[in-house]
C-alpha cells in the first residue's frame, strides 16, 4: 500500500506489561490509534522479555493505521546489567560505582549495533563506553 | 486499566543535552512511573499516578534529574481519559461509492455495501485518499463472478471490498508482515474468508497467476512503474485494473509505464495531492 506517515512515537516501556495508560495511551491515543490493538500486540511480542524494558518505535499513518519495530534494550540497562548495579551514578562524571571490562562493552556493542548509528563495531563500543562513564561506571 | 480512568496523574517532563536523551529515559522508568516517552530534541516524559508522588518525592526526583544533566524539569497535571473509547467514538461509518465503510456494519440505502472494518495495523481503512481512490476503481470496473487480485494488499481492503461487491475469489499479496494477520481478520469480519488467500512477499508470490479479471495496485509510484508488465501480465485480454496512491506530481511516468505495458487508461480520480486511475488490458 502507497502510505503517508503522520507521525512516530517513541516508547519505553516495560517488556509485555504495555497498558492503556499514560504513556501508551495519551502518545498513541492523540492519533487515533487502535490502542487495544497495539496493547495486545506489543505484550504478545514481547512477553519472552519479561522483566527488561523494550523500546519501541511507533509509526502512525494518516488513515490510523500503525506499524511498530521493537527495539534493543536501552545501553544504560545492558551495562548496569554487566557491571551488576541496581542503578547508575546519577551524577554524571562525578561518582564511580561500577566497572565492566571491555570484552562486556564490545558484547554490548554487538547486541545494540542494529539500533546505534554506528559504522563499526569498534565505534559503538566508544558509545557504549560514552553512556558508562555518563553512568559512572569505568571501562577497565 | 479502566479503573484508573479519570484519575489524576501527574506528567514529568525533563529536558536534557540529546546525547543524554536515551539514558534519561531510562533513568526516568522506575516506581511510580509506567513508561516514558521519548519525545524528541533532548525532551522525555513519564507519567505516574498523583497520590504516589508527595512533593518531597518529587523534589528528590527533581534533584537527581539535574545531577543527572537536566537542563529543565517541569510537572504537569495530567487528567487521563479512556483514550480507547475516544479513538473508537471518532471511527464512524463513512460512505466510499456504495460501500459504507465502518465498525458497525451500517448500511441505510437499499444498494448500499457495508464493509466492516476498525483501523488497525495494516495500512488501508478507507480514509485515505489513496485508497478511497482503490476503492472507487474497483466499484467502477468489478463485474459479479470475476476474480480479482490485490497487489500490496496491506489490510485487505481492496481485495474485500472487491468480493463484498460480487467479486468470486481474490488473492491479496504484501511484503508487510502485518497484512497477513490483517487481511485474514478482515476478511473473516466481513463472512468472505473462504474465498481471499493471502500471499506474504512481492510480485514474486503470484509469478503462478494469470489470467484474473481484475487487479487492483494501491502502490508507491516506483513500484508501479518497475512491476506494470506484471500487473498486465496477471490479467485476461481485456481484463481490468485499478491504479491507486499515486502523487499527482508523479502521475506521467507512471501512466507512461502503465500504458507500455499494454494497459489503457479509460478512468481517472485525482483528489487533492493524490489520483487514481484505471482501464483495460488491450486484446479483449
Amino acid at each position: 500500500m502507497a502510505k503517508e506517515l503522520k507521525a512516530i512515537i517513541k516508547l519505553q516501556i516495560p517488556a509485555g506489561q504495555a497498558t492503556p495508560a499514560p504513556p501508551v495511551g495519551p502518545a498513541l491515543g492523540q492519533h487515533g490509534v487502535n490502542i487495544g490493538q497495539f496493547v495486545k500486540e506489543y505484550n504478545d511480542k514481547t512477553r519472552p522479555d519479561q522483566g527488561t524494558i523494550v523500546p519501541v518505535v511507533i509509526s502512525v499513518f494518516t488513515d490510523r493505521s500503525f506499524t511498530f519495530t521493537l527495539k534493543t534494550p536501552p545501553a544504560a540497562v545492558l551495562v548496569k546489567k554487566a557491571a551488576n548495579l541496581a542503578k547508575g551514578s546519577g551524577i554524571v562524571g562525578s561518582e564511580i560505582v561500577g566497572q565492566v571490562s571491555k570484552a562486556q562493552v564490545r558484547e554490548i556493542a554487538e547486541k545494540k549495533m542494529p539500533d546505534l548509528n554506528a559504522a563499526s563495531v569498534e565505534a559503538a563500543c566508544r558509545m557504549i563506553e560514552g553512556t558508562a562513564r555518563s553512568m559512572g561506571v569505568e571501562v577497565v | 486499566m479502566s479503573g484508573e480512568r479519570g484519575a489524576e496523574w501527574l506528567e514529568w517532563r525533563v529536558t536534557v543535552p540529546l546525547e543524554l536523551e536515551e539514558l534519561a529515559a531510562e533513568s526516568l522508568l522506575r516506581p511510580p512511573f509506567t513508561g516514558v516517552e521519548v519525545v524528541g530534541g533532548g525532551v522525555v516524559r513519564t507519567f505516574a499516578r498523583a497520590e504516589l508522588l508527595d512533593d518531597a518525592t518529587r523534589a528528590e526526583f527533581d534533584a537527581e534529574a539535574r545531577a543527572f544533566g537536566a537542563t529543565a524539569v517541569e510537572w504537569r497535571p495530567y487528567e487521563d481519559r479512556d483514550w480507547e473509547a475516544a479513538a473508537r467514538a471518532t471511527w464512524r461509518t463513512f460512505r466510499v461509492g456504495r460501500l459504507c465503510v465502518g465498525p458497525d456494519g451500517a448500511a441505510p440505502r437499499p444498494d448500499d455495501v457495508p464493509l466492516r472494518l476498525e483501523p488497525g495495523g495494516a495500512y488501508g481503512t478507507g480514509r485515505h485518499p489513496s485508497t478511497r481512490g482503490g476503492l472507487l476503481g474497483v466499484q467502477r470496473f468489478l463485474a459479479a463472478g470475476e476474480t480479482v487480485v490485490d497487489a500490496g494488499c496491506g489490510s485487505g481492503i481492496l481485495a474485500v471490498a472487491a468480493l463484498l461487491l460480487g467479486g468470486r475469489e481474490a488473492i491479496g499479496f504484501d511484503i508487510d508482515p502485518n497484512a497477513g494477520a490483517s487481511t485474514r481478520d478482515l476478511a473473516a469480519a466481513n463472512g468472505v474468508d473462504g474465498r481471499l488467500a493471502f500471499r506474504e512477499g512481492g510480485f514474486e508470490t503470484v509469478a503462478d497467476v494469470c489470467g484474473v479479471d481484475g487487479v487492483a495496485a494501491n502502490l508507491y509510484y516506483d513500484l508501479v512503474e518497475r512491476h506494470a508488465p506484471d500487473l498486465a501480465r496477471l490479467l485476461r485480454p481485456g481484463g481490468w485494473f485499478v491504479v491507486a496512491g499515486i502523487r499527482a506530481s508523479l502521475e506521467t511516468p507512471v501512466r507512461d509505464a502503465v500504458a507500455a505495458a499494454g494497459l489503457d487508461v479509460t478512468w481517472r480520480w485525482p483528489r487533492g495531492r493524490w489520483v487514481a486511475f484505471g482501464g483495460r488490458k488491450g486484446g479483449g
